[in-house]
C-alpha cells in the first residue's frame, strides 16, 4: 500500500514536471519570429537605431540625409511584398564616403538601410535594406559589392558596434586589416576581395563573402 | 531646411510591374508588353533577407546598364533599388538573387520606372 501511495506520487510528480517543460516550450517558441530570418535566438532583437552608434546621434539630418531617408523609405513604400512592420523608417546618417560615392545608413524599428549618392549630391541614390535583428548583431550585416566607374572592386557593409577593424581576405590569398568608422568598412581594390571576416565586443567571429554564390 | 523630395514616382512615368516565384538562380526578367523601355530605375523585393538580390537593366545587345553606384546586387538585404545611369539605351528590367540557405520558393516582386522616384 505504502509503495503503491509511492508510485502514484512519483507518477504525479512526473506529469506535473513535464507539463512546466511544455508550457515553457511552447512560450519560448512563440516568442520567435517567424520570419526572423538568420536570426540567433540567444541575441537581443534591438533596432538598428539603438543597435548602431551612428543612427544613435541626435544631431540634426542634413538635406542629403533627409534625401537618403525619403529615398528608401520611397523603396520600402513600393515593394509590394515586403510586410508594413519592415516599411517604417525614422533615422538616417551620413557615415562615409568612398571614391565619389556618398554612404548612409538608413534605420527604424525593424529595417536597415543602406543608401548610396553620387558624393555631395541630392539625386542618383540606390537602396538595399535588410532586417533587424540579423542585420544588427553581425548574422546578415548589410551591403554591397560592385565596381568603380575605373573597374576596380567596390565593397561596404553595415557593422554592429564593438567591431573596430575588420580582416580582407584577397583572391590572391593575401589578408589586410582595414578599419571600421561609424558602423561602416567601405574598400576599393584593384585585387577582389574574398571575405570580411570580424571579432565583435563578446568574442564572437563574423565572418561575409563577397562572392557571387 | 529640408528638402521637397517627391516620394513615390511622377505622375508621366511609365510603369512595368511583374513578379515570379524564385527557387534557385534563374532569372526572373520582365516580360510584360514592350520588351525594351527607356527605364531610369529596377526595384527587386522579396520576403526575406537573402545572401544577393538584384535589379538592373539588360539591352538588347545583352550589355548589363551601369549604375549609378556601380552596384547590382546588395547583399544580405530584401530589397535593391538601383537607379541607372541613363535612361539610353532602351534595357529589359531584370532581377534575380541567390540564397542556397533556402529551400523552398520565394516570390521575387519588381518594377521599373521610366521617371526616377524620390531621389534617383
Amino acid at each position: 500500500m505504502t509503495h503503491k501511495k509511492t508510485y502514484l506520487g512519483a507518477g504525479a510528480l512526473v506529469i506535473l514536471l513535464g507539463a512546466v517543460v511544455i508550457v515553457l516550450i511552447a512560450g519560448t517558441s512563440g516568442d520567435r519570429a517567424p520570419d526572423a530570418v538568420g536570426a540567433d535566438a540567444g541575441s537581443p532583437a534591438l533596432a538598428p537605431t539603438a543597435a548602431l552608434e551612428s543612427l544613435r546621434s541626435a544631431e540634426p539630418r542634413s538635406d542629403a540625409e533627409d534625401a537618403a531617408l525619403t529615398r528608401a523609405r520611397g523603396s520600402l513604400a513600393r515593394g509590394g511584398s515586403i510586410p508594413v512592420e519592415y516599411r517604417e523608417l525614422t533615422a538616417a546618417r551620413l557615415v562615409g564616403t568612398s571614391e565619389g560615392l556618398d554612404l548612409y545608413a538608413v534605420g527604424g524599428p525593424r529595417s536597415l538601410c543602406v543608401v548610396t549618392a553620387p558624393h555631395g549630391s541630392l539625386r542618383g541614390m540606390s537602396v538595399g535594406c535588410g532586417r533587424s535583428p540579423e542585420a544588427t548583431d553581425g548574422s546578415r550585416p548589410v551591403g554591397g559589392v560592385g565596381k568603380t566607374p575605373d573597374g576596380r572592386q567596390r565593397v561596404y557593409f553595415l557593422l554592429p558596434d564593438g567591431i573596430d577593424a575588420v580582416s580582407a581576405r584577397y583572391a590572391d590569398g593575401t589578408a589586410r586589416e582595414l578599419p571600421v568608422t561609424d558602423n561602416l568598412i567601405s574598400l576599393t581594390s584593384e585585387e577582389p576581395v574574398d571575405t570580411l571576416t570580424w571579432t565583435d565586443a563578446d568574442g564572437h567571429r563574423g565572418e561575409v563573402s563577397t562572392r557571387p554564390e | 531646411m529640408a528638402v521637397a523630395v517627391m516620394a513615390t514616382p511622377s505622375a508621366d512615368a511609365y510603369v512595368h510591374s511583374w513578379s515570379c516565384y524564385r527557387y534557385s538562380t534563374n532569372d526572373c526578367s520582365d516580360t510584360t508588353g514592350t520588351t525594351y523601355n527607356p527605364w531610369l530605375e529596377v526595384l527587386a523585393t522579396s520576403g526575406y533577407s537573402v545572401y544577393h538580390i538584384c535589379a538592373e537593366g539588360v539591352t538588347a545587345a545583352g550589355n548589363q546598364r551601369s549604375t549609378i553606384d556601380g552596384v547590382i546586387c546588395n547583399v544580405n538585404t530584401f530589397v535593391r533599388d538601383s537607379c541607372l545611369i541613363s535612361t539610353s539605351p532602351d534595357s529589359q528590367g531584370k532581377v534575380h538573387w541567390t540564397d542556397s540557405s533556402y529551400g523552398f520558393t520565394i516570390q521575387l516582386q519588381a518594377n521599373a520606372y521610366t521617371a526616377p522616384s524620390s531621389a534617383c
